[in-house]
């Protein structure tokens, strides 16, 4: 009981802190909607782990401990894709501007 | 026939005043890449004659080079030698690899056997030659070495390697284009075994070339 009142506090706690993140235009509108189901979606399996149920037998999964050990695998690994991928984009972002700006001095020369 | 020299630099106060002024006398511009130099690398080149461009952050040496390859376009030159800021090269050679490019398109300066060269170099670099030869079938005595002369083909040459890969990356451009190269014995000066390749560097580079051979 007190690890689920923990687990819905915390999703919600997220939730706020999604939705100001929105608000601050630091997020886009479709960050704000995955990010706001993937906390809702995490309350939900934590307050209601029985509901999750319907969704286990068809995917031959024992419990809900072991669906959200499975999903926060395979979403860390998309995070860690997307970020890997992010990175890569701003480093090459950043060599262009750099090697441009010193080009520049060559003009003014 | 305009001959450029570049020089891709990182910290190299101690001795950028003494590369440049020695270079100036067998070409006909020096240009030095300051690659986000935390000293007075830039200051002093300048006042030495060089041209100098500045990295506004560290990108490693093949970024520097490709923004020195990029500036010896815009400047004309018709052949080019790369060296290290370090001193480590003895700019009088630049003669002999240039005379080099009569019956060659690139022309690699192979470093001397020398006692000072740290032993976990020596044997990295004879493995990597034996990688690099394998892999491509191109017998390159000296694929780390830094001094090299290239003609106007240095115009086509590719790399995306900013760190120092670029230098077997360079050469993996010889059976792209079908180039002709040519190796000649140069002297080195090892002022400082801090600086320069790492072990961790040689692994990057052994696998790189792997992948590199695979994309062909």
């Amino acid at each position: 009981m007190l690890l689920q009142a923990f687990g819905a506090v915390f999703a919600i706690l997220m939730i706020y802190i999604t939705y100001i993140s929105w608000k601050r235009k630091e997020l886009k509108a479709n960050d704000f909607i995955v990010w706001g189901a993937v906390w809702f979606g995490f309350g939900f399996a934590v307050v209601f782990p029985e509901a999750l149920k319907i969704v286990f037998k068809p995917l031959h999964i024992q419990g809900a401990l072991w669906f959200i050990t499975i999903a926060s695998v395979i979403f860390l690994t998309l995070i860690m894709f997307y970020l890997f991928r992010g990175f890569r984009k701003q480093n090459k972002r950043l060599e262009n501007l750099v090697e441009e700006l010193a080009l520049k001095e060559l003009d003014k020369k | 026939m305009i001959k450029v020299a570049i020089i891709p630099c990182y910290n190299e106060e101690r001795t950028i005043i003494d590369v440049v002024g020695k270079v100036k006398r067998y070409v006909d511009k020096v240009i030095v890449i300051d690659d986000g130099s935390k000293d007075e690398t830039t200051r002093l080149a300048r006042e030495a004659g060089a041209i100098v461009l500045r990295h506004a952050t560290n990108i490693g040496k093949g970024g520097a080079l490709r923004t020195g390859f990029r500036a010896a376009e815009l400047l004309g030159a018709d052949a080019i030698v790369t060296l290290d800021g370090d001193g480590q090269h003895e700019p009088q050679e630049i003669v002999n690899l240039f005379d080099g490019l009569k019956n060659a398109d690139i022309v690699i300066g192979v470093r001397k056997p020398n006692e000072r060269m740290p032993g976990v170099f020596k044997l990295g670099n004879v493995f990597l030659n034996a990688l690099f030869c394998n892999l491509f079938g191109l017998r390159i005595k000296d694929t780390q070495s830094g001094f090299r002369a290239f003609n106007e083909c240095y115009k086509r040459l590719k790399w995306g390697s900013n760190d120092y890969r670029v230098e077997t990356e360079v050469l993996t451009n010889i059976n792209k284009y079908n180039l002709r190269y040519k190796e000649i014995a140069i002297d080195t000066v090892y002022n400082d075994a801090y600086k320069g390749t790492t072990v961790l560097d040689g692994i990057r580079i052994a696998l790189s070339m792997i992948l590199w051979r695979l994309k062909g």
